[in-house]
């Protein structure tokens, strides 16, 4: 289930984008 | 304390995902070593100590560093527990904690709520109390061992799960899972400190230097 570098589980860095936010999509570049 | 977990994150990232971090072309052993060099000149500022490379691993042979009690490995155990805390709070997906004064769903969000505020809770724990070089004894075991500890972990919070949900809501008051913030807004801070959430975001942005 897990496949980033610190084994988080998918979303759970990416789910908290509102609208206009970039930063979802930045740290999904990361991962 | 942030600012080494900030680095022993960079670097697990930085190795597997090297063209994302700017390092493009750089092998893992360098990566390695420049960030241990970071994590050594952050210990040398926060303690005017000089550590050598070994020190830096195990906390068993600088005692001096009672005030920071941080370690690599430590450090880098604690990242992983909060990788399995989430990992299982997604997987048993909770339906069943339902505070009576709430409407419950039973979408990941919820999951992910729960093992922020964790995050949170332990995080203040160990750099207000215990310090994150206490768990560089069980790091140091074996693959198995620290499997086996973090199961032990998860089936003692699923045991107690509505006094543990109950404690931890209480450490972030108003913080549900409609309105959790745990990244940096032009707009706004966060409402909750959740390191993972703030390390990987300052890794990203360019405004964001590395140490």
């Amino acid at each position: 289930m897990a496949e980033n570098a610190l084994d988080l589980p998918p979303g759970f860095l990416t789910d908290y984008t509102a609208p206009g936010d970039d930063i979802g999509a930045l740290v999904e570049g990361l991962l | 304390m942030f600012l080494f977990m900030h680095q022993v994150v960079y670097e697990e990232i930085a190795v597997k995902y090297p063209k994302a971090c700017g390092m493009a072309g750089v092998c893992e052993q360098t990566i390695r070593q420049r960030v241990n060099e970071d994590l050594r000149r952050l210990v040398a500022v926060k303690t005017n100590v000089e550590i050598g490379r070994d020190a830096l691993r195990c906390h068993k042979v600088f005692p001096y560093l009672d005030d920071l009690l941080t370690t690599q490995r430590g450090v880098l155990f604690f990242v992983h527990l909060c990788a399995h805390i989430a990992t299982c709070f997604r997987n048993e997906k909770l339906s069943f904690v339902q505070p009576p004064e709430e409407q419950w769903d039973k979408s990941d969000s919820n999951s992910n709520w729960l093992a922020i505020i964790t995050h949170s809770s332990i995080f203040w724990e160990y750099a207000a109390h215990d310090g994150f070089g206490s768990l560089s004894t069980i790091a140091g075991l074996g693959a198995p061992i620290k499997q086996w500890f973090l199961n032990q972990l998860w089936a003692t919070v699923f045991f107690n799960l509505t006094p543990f949900v109950n404690a931890i809501r209480a450490h972030s008051p108003g913080v549900r899972a409609n309105n959790v913030q745990p990244y940096m807004r032009s707009e706004s801070p966060p409402n909750v400190l959740s390191p993972l959430h703030l390390i990987s975001q300052s890794i990203k942005h360019d405004y964001v230097y590395s140490f």
